[in-house]
């Protein structure tokens, strides 16, 4: 009974952190583009100002709801409203991942978007010597609203579940692997499988959203918190049979067999 | 004579501020999906009323996944209908 209670909590950790690590991963790989397109064009300075604008309004976010969620918020609540949230916030994540991995909704490319930005940014030229308001707008409002979602998450699934602090460590972990990268590769990092993290994510949202707002109205889960990596097979493996059932209809459309799996391969 | 209240504490009170801070947190939360928010307060209506029917708690583990799934599978196919030609 023990060794069960032990292997449930330890798979719903897992799940956690993977969920928030993966979240964090794709929101910053998409937040270092901005970033880039605006340090090659308008340069670094701009550029790591704005990024530090935002991090500090983030930081401040999460110093006020943080605490807040946690000390006077009641569990019940929170995992009612918590567990709504992350349900809508997954089921928008997967329904995004399964139209991209179906190939009825464009994947997002991090070449395109950083040569769209990079063009952006060229037309109008730096002030010489004053401060540029353009690239440091663009570079705040990138980092900004990509941590945005990455700090939902990180409140969300941390404080529902009582774990803010691993849930933190995982997003910084995150934010740390992709700096990393990306001070490796010195570019943008379009090799990144994004649709496929993002899959990924949608479904643990998803996941997490079930099971805290079930909670949160008195569902009896059978196996209690084993509960959570069986909803996110079954959500899995729905997700996989949609991919499938909207390939093989658009093939069917173009008059042409659909191609084998259904996978949320990388963009 | 009162001096006239500053630009910034103006538009704070006609509640210009207010509006767009809602336009965001509505665009960051809800977007171009709507029948995602409703699916799901729906479900979630559903599934607290059987649970508080007596007895009923266990068969809602399974209604609310089925619900869930059902949300997802018509946005999905909506959104496939609407792009494919």
């Amino acid at each position: 009974m023990a060794l069960l209670a032990a292997t449930t909590t330890t798979s719903s950790v897992a799940v956690l952190a993977a969920a928030v690590f993966l979240a964090s991963a794709v929101e910053m790989v998409e937040a270092l583009t901005i970033v880039l397109a605006v340090g090659v064009t308008r340069g670094w300075r701009t550029a790591l100002e704005g990024v530090a604008a935002a991090l500090a309004a983030l930081a401040v976010l999460v110093a006020v709801f943080g605490p807040a969620l946690v000390h006077w918020v009641p569990l019940a609540v929170l995992r009612l409203v918590v567990g709504f949230l992350l349900l809508v916030f997954g089921l928008q994540w997967l329904r995004k991942a399964v139209l991209r991995a179906a190939g009825v909704k464009a994947r997002h490319d991090e070449d395109a978007i950083y040569s769209e930005q990079v063009a952006e940014l060229t037309e109008g030229a730096p002030v010489a010597g004053g401060r540029d308001a353009t690239g440091f707008v663009v570079a705040f409002k990138g980092v900004f609203l990509e941590g945005l979602e990455v700090v939902v998450i990180v409140l969300t699934l941390g404080s529902a579940s009582h774990r803010l602090g691993l849930a933190a460590i995982a997003a910084a972990a995150a934010v740390l692997v992709v700096v990393v990268a990306g001070l490796l590769v010195h570019r943008q990092l379009s090799g990144v499988p994004e649709n496929a993290m993002k899959m990924g994510v949608g479904l643990m949202l998803v996941s997490f959203g079930t099971f805290w707002v079930g909670e949160g109205v008195h569902v009896d889960w059978p196996g209690s918190d084993l509960a959570v990596p069986v909803l996110v097979a079954t959500y899995g493996l729905v997700a996989w049979v949609l991919t499938a059932a909207l390939r093989r209809a658009a093939a069917r459309a173009a008059g042409h067999p659909a191609p084998a799996g259904a996978g949320g391969r990388g963009a | 004579m009162p001096e006239p209240p500053s630009p910034l504490l103006r538009r704070l009170v006609d509640g210009r501020w207010l509006a767009a801070i809602g336009r965001f947190w509505w665009a960051f939360l809800v977007g171009d999906t709507p029948d995602l928010v409703i699916g799901a307060a729906v479900a979630l209506g559903v599934v607290a009323f059987v649970c508080s029917q007596p007895g009923s708690r266990r068969e809602a583990a399974v209604l609310l996944p089925v619900l869930v799934i059902a949300v997802l599978g018509q946005s999905v196919w909506r959104a496939a209908r609407r792009r494919t030609p």
